[in-house]
């Protein structure tokens, strides 16, 4: 195993490996930067570069792409509350708040060392737990992932910042937006209106564009001021605090390193729900949960490390058993077939060096990020202290051209438009929008996990599976938890008043 | 100018009629294709209903229950700030109007034009109706970031472009 380790690394320390990494680094920072366009894309964009040359630099450059746009998903949050991918939408709720009371740089700082920090913890794992996660990973079903995605809805409570019943209205509203397109299982096209382009369902970076970004942007248009007005706030942070706040955190940064590599050993489910799971664990273990949705630093490490770590625990079903843990996982797959390796167990035995390039990629790569990011951040913490009146043009164009380089369907500008206007609205009359996106990640896997468990093991198929029936009272507890604490906590205030 | 408890009404009623519709639409649908749909719209309507009720019976400070507070404990004489991004500032009509007129405006040009086109008129025009800056400042800012998007998104991502309604009206003419 040792020689693995050293030939691993060795592999990677050639010039055309160093430079092929610091290529996808600087590119995937780009692309995760720009509105709409994330890991994916990145990483689909370079697959025709990448036949013809070493394995080692090839995987360099694809992955070193994909975790530089987590870090990049992240800034535009921070900065702007313009999330970059779906996977950036936690850090709107802290990281902007922490940029418009002036401490942008420390957000910036602490979002990458917590990135850095769960991205090194994920490639540990990776590296020690492939034959360890094997049995766990093939004895959960479609109804242990019907349960996983019921639990991923009890975050909603978290981000219904006023009201609950509006916060729950939002978070149906989401599932529904879903559905539109063609059922995957029944082969119906529903809520379509006879339109081809709806056959595809919403685009889900798409309507991300429009909640968060243009709805921004019309805020900001309405508002007539910077994001940040200097004569009114200054930057008093600085990157170094930023670091140590990832340091401090410590604890966070594990938990929540752990939770991110959970969700990425599970195939389909995703980096957007890991954050937002991150974000609530985060809140919902924090001694001062008042400060999370005001400027918390913890809400800015917790998605950042949680995201890291799930790269390692991506990679682990994509190489064990070949199934891939997400999108770019996927992408991935198809770049080991133009290089003749084929991911399953073998990977263990035959390619275990292979193995190893990629977690030290994982860690070369992050540090990289992270060196790239703190020295950039000074200048970015700049960028939203410029005037409304430049912003506003600038971003909604780009986030128009983004929502229409998705999929290149001219439609998506619309319904970028609609989505905004949505956002807008949802927003002023306190809709939970970040609800309404849980809703949507969510709904395809709890549709799809319901009829497939039903279709294998009928309607008792909760007494068929004990894992899922354990998994579906944790879920009640979870649930019911910070109602049961409220309770208790009024209970001790009026029996406090009244002796 | 309606009150904020009107506007809150129009928007719950909105929700019913699209809950409701969502119901009618499933009709259509095969018992497995609208077993989640056609029941979580009935919650849709339940739940608008209470809060329909909710926010007419009661005050609108009672209607809200903040997992934020009911996490945190309670400390005498603190309130939540109610939401960073929402609204310590009311928008005039003006201005909410302006906003909308604003993607409005963007989403004709790039219909009609298409997206290089688009960006660059909407960028120079919105510096010049916002009097940010001179025409010809305008022009050199407009032309750096339409020059940018182009080489990001049509050379370097080799986005396909759309060339608008009006392309083809352009070819007739020719």
């Amino acid at each position: 195993m040792l020689e693995a380790i050293t030939s691993g690394l060795t592999a990677l320390l050639t010039p055309q490996a160093m430079l092929f990494m610091f290529i996808g680094v600087i590119y995937g920072l780009v692309i995760g930067i720009l509105p709409g366009l994330g890991g994916v894309v990145a990483m689909s964009l370079l697959l025709p570069f990448t036949y013809g040359f070493e394995t080692a630099a090839t995987l360099a450059l694809l992955l070193g792409a994909h975790i530089a746009t987590i870090w990049g998903d992240s800034v535009t949050s921070i900065l702007f509350s313009v999330p970059g991918s779906a996977k950036g939408l936690a850090l709107c709720f802290d990281g902007y708040p922490m940029t418009k009371q002036g401490q942008a740089k420390r957000a910036l700082a602490a979002s990458a060392t917590g990135a850095l920090l769960g991205g090194i913890i994920g490639a540990i794992f990776l590296a020690l737990c492939i034959p360890l996660i094997r049995p766990v990973i093939l004895a959960l079903g479609p109804s242990e992932y019907l349960m996983m995605a019921l639990w991923g809805l009890t975050v909603i409570a978290t981000f219904s910042e006023g009201s609950l019943m509006k916060g729950l209205i939002a978070s149906l509203l989401g599932v529904l937006v879903a559905f539109i397109g063609m059922d995957v299982v029944t082969a119906t096209p529903r809520f379509t209106f006879g339109s081809d382009f709806l056959m595809d369902g919403i685009s889900f970076p798409v309507a991300m564009i429009g909640l968060f970004a243009v709805s921004e942007m019309m805020k900001l248009a309405i508002k007539g001021t910077p994001i940040v007005d200097r004569s009114l706030v200054t930057e008093v942070s600085t990157v170094w605090q930023g670091v140590q706040d990832g340091f401090r955190h410590w604890w966070l940064v594990v938990r929540s390193s752990f939770l991110g590599l959970w969700i990425g050993v599970l195939p389909g489910v995703g980096a957007s729900v890991a954050g937002l799971a991150a974000y609530a664990q985060a809140m919902q273990t924090s001694k001062t949960p008042e400060r999370f949705g005001k400027g918390a630093v913890e809400g800015v490490i917790a998605p950042d490390a949680t995201m890291g770590a799930n790269e390692g625990g991506g990679l682990m079903p994509t190489l064990a058993f070949g199934i891939p843990g997400g999108e770019s996982m996927a992408i991935l797959l198809v770049a080991f077939i133009g290089l003749g390796v084929v991911p399953g167990p073998d990977m263990l035995t035959k390619n275990l060096d292979l193995v190893f390039s990629m977690v030290w990629i994982i860690v070369i790569g992050n540090i990289l990020v992270t060196i790239i990011g703190l020295g950039i951040t000074p200048w970015l913490a700049r960028l939203p202290s410029l005037q409304a009146n430049l912003m506003v043009p600038i971003v909604l164009s780009v986030c128009f051209v983004g929502a229409f380089a998705t999929r290149g369907h001219i439609e998506d500008v619309l319904v970028a438009a609609v989505f905004g206007v949505l956002g807008y609205l949802m927003d002023k009359y306190r809709y939970s929008r970040a609800n309404f996106v849980i809703g949507m990640v969510l709904a395809v896997m709890i549709e799809r996990n319901l009829h497939i468990s039903l279709t294998l093991y009928g309607a008792d198929f909760l007494l068929q599976r004990p894992i899922a029936l354990a998994m579906l009272v944790f879920v009640v507890v979870t649930a019911a938890l910070p109602f049961i604490r409220s309770w208790r906590r009024e209970k001790a205030m009026v029996a406090g008043a009244g002796s | 100018m309606m009150g904020r408890r009107t506007q809150e009404n129009v928007v719950a009623v909105a929700l019913l009629v699209l809950f409701a519709g969502i119901i009618w639409l499933c009709r259509d649908f095969g018992p497995r294709a609208r077993m989640i749909p056609q029941p979580l719209a009935i919650f849709g309507i339940v739940l608008t209903v209470i809060q329909i009720l909710w926010q007419n019976l009661g005050s609108t400070d009672a209607l809200r229950m903040d997992m934020i507070k009911v996490n945190a404990p309670r400390k005498a004489g603190t309130e939540a700030d109610e939401g960073s991004v929402s609204g310590a500032k009311k928008p005039n009509w003006r201005r909410e109007a302006d906003a909308y007129g604003i993607v409005g405006a963007l989403i004709v040009l790039f219909l009609a034009l298409g997206p290089i086109p688009a960006v660059f008129l909407f960028t120079w025009g919105y510096f010049q109706l916002s009097g940010y800056c001179s025409w010809r400042a305008g022009l050199i800012y407009t032309t750096v970031l339409t020059a940018a998007i182009y080489l990001l998104f049509v050379v370097a991502l080799q986005m396909q472009l759309y060339h608008g309604l009006l392309a083809p009206l352009v070819e007739r003419l020719r």
